[in-house]
């Protein structure tokens, strides 16, 4: 935009040099990089748990899948459950582990955590007093 | 990218971004905060590599949608009762440098804010306008027509009862 076209981009111009004047110290660049690989390695963990989850509930899919479309549902039913026992425990143990696990670890809500936690101990300290 | 061009990336982008916030959220420590995860985000993401250009508007996006998620969570905070018991104060609104044209900005809608600031301040195109607020490119002109209208009533507002 030109200021010389729009009356109103010298007048946003000046106020945006202003603003920019005010602005704070931002955090070091090595405490954003660190938040960040933390960040990055969480995720990849996070991806991998999922993939073995996924992994994991493949041998009870192939099962019952086996299971349901057998010609002979007797015989199935009895060799169905033998390989249920083999892969029914490793599967639920695994949706149990990615149930357990927190998503990646998040700064934006550890901020807001600890907004929340300075609120509370004022209300704690105010209450002390 | 090497670590120097990350950290001279970080050095020339955060004032911006914190204008950027500042300006259209008119709070002080929210900004910082959404800079500083904004941040974190686009070195953790497959966007750090993009040159240079569309890295910044990445970087711009990301602190839209964490906006947005603020004002969604804030919504839903006022809307549970519970809330109110552990709830911390308010921030304060930032203070805006005392000129008509922070006031007639001020007095803006928030689309509208975002959009003039990108498009006089950032001097984006119409069509990263989009990209970061999420609207077409072809409603951009029209958004941004209207938007330097009512700004331009507001400053003209101001300036009259200044007089």
């Amino acid at each position: 935009m030109n200021s010389e076209y729009d009356p109103i981009a010298g007048e946003i111009a000046s106020l945006a040099r202003s603003t920019l004047a005010a602005v704070p110290a931002p955090k070091p660049f090595v405490v954003i990089r660190i938040l960040a690989e933390r960040r990055h390695a969480e995720m990849a963990a996070h991806r991998v748990l999922v993939l073995l989850t996924l992994a994991s509930l493949a041998p009870t899919a192939v099962v019952l899948a086996a299971w349901a479309l057998s010609p002979d549902p007797g015989a199935a039913a009895r060799m169905a459950g033998a390989f249920l026992t083999l892969t029914l425990i490793p599967s639920i143990a695994a949706v149990a582990r990615a149930a357990g696990m927190r998503r990646p670890a998040n700064t934006w809500r550890l901020l807001e955590t600890r907004r929340a936690a300075a609120g509370c101990n004022l209300f704690m300290n105010r209450r002390r007093m | 990218m090497t670590d120097s061009d990350a950290e001279g990336f970080y050095a020339r982008t955060y004032p911006r971004l914190w204008a950027y916030l500042v300006r259209t959220t008119r709070e002080r420590e929210l900004a910082e905060e959404i800079a500083q995860e904004s941040f974190v985000r686009l070195f953790a993401s497959r966007g750090v590599v993009l040159p240079e250009v569309e890295r910044r508007a990445y970087l711009f996006r990301i602190a839209e949608n964490l906006v947005r998620d603020t004002i969604e969570r804030r919504a839903r905070e006022r809307a549970t009762p519970l809330g109110s018991i552990t709830e911390p104060p308010a921030p304060a609104p930032f203070e805006p440098i005392g000129t008509h044209v922070a006031e007639a900005l001020a007095a803006l809608g928030e689309r509208d804010r975002k959009l003039l600031w990108l498009a006089y301040v950032e001097e984006w195109s119409h069509r990263e306008i989009a990209n970061v607020l999420g609207v077409g490119t072809a409603s951009v002109k029209v958004l941004l027509h209207r938007a330097r209208h009512r700004f331009q009533q507001l400053l003209e507002g101001s300036k009259r009862h200044e007089q």
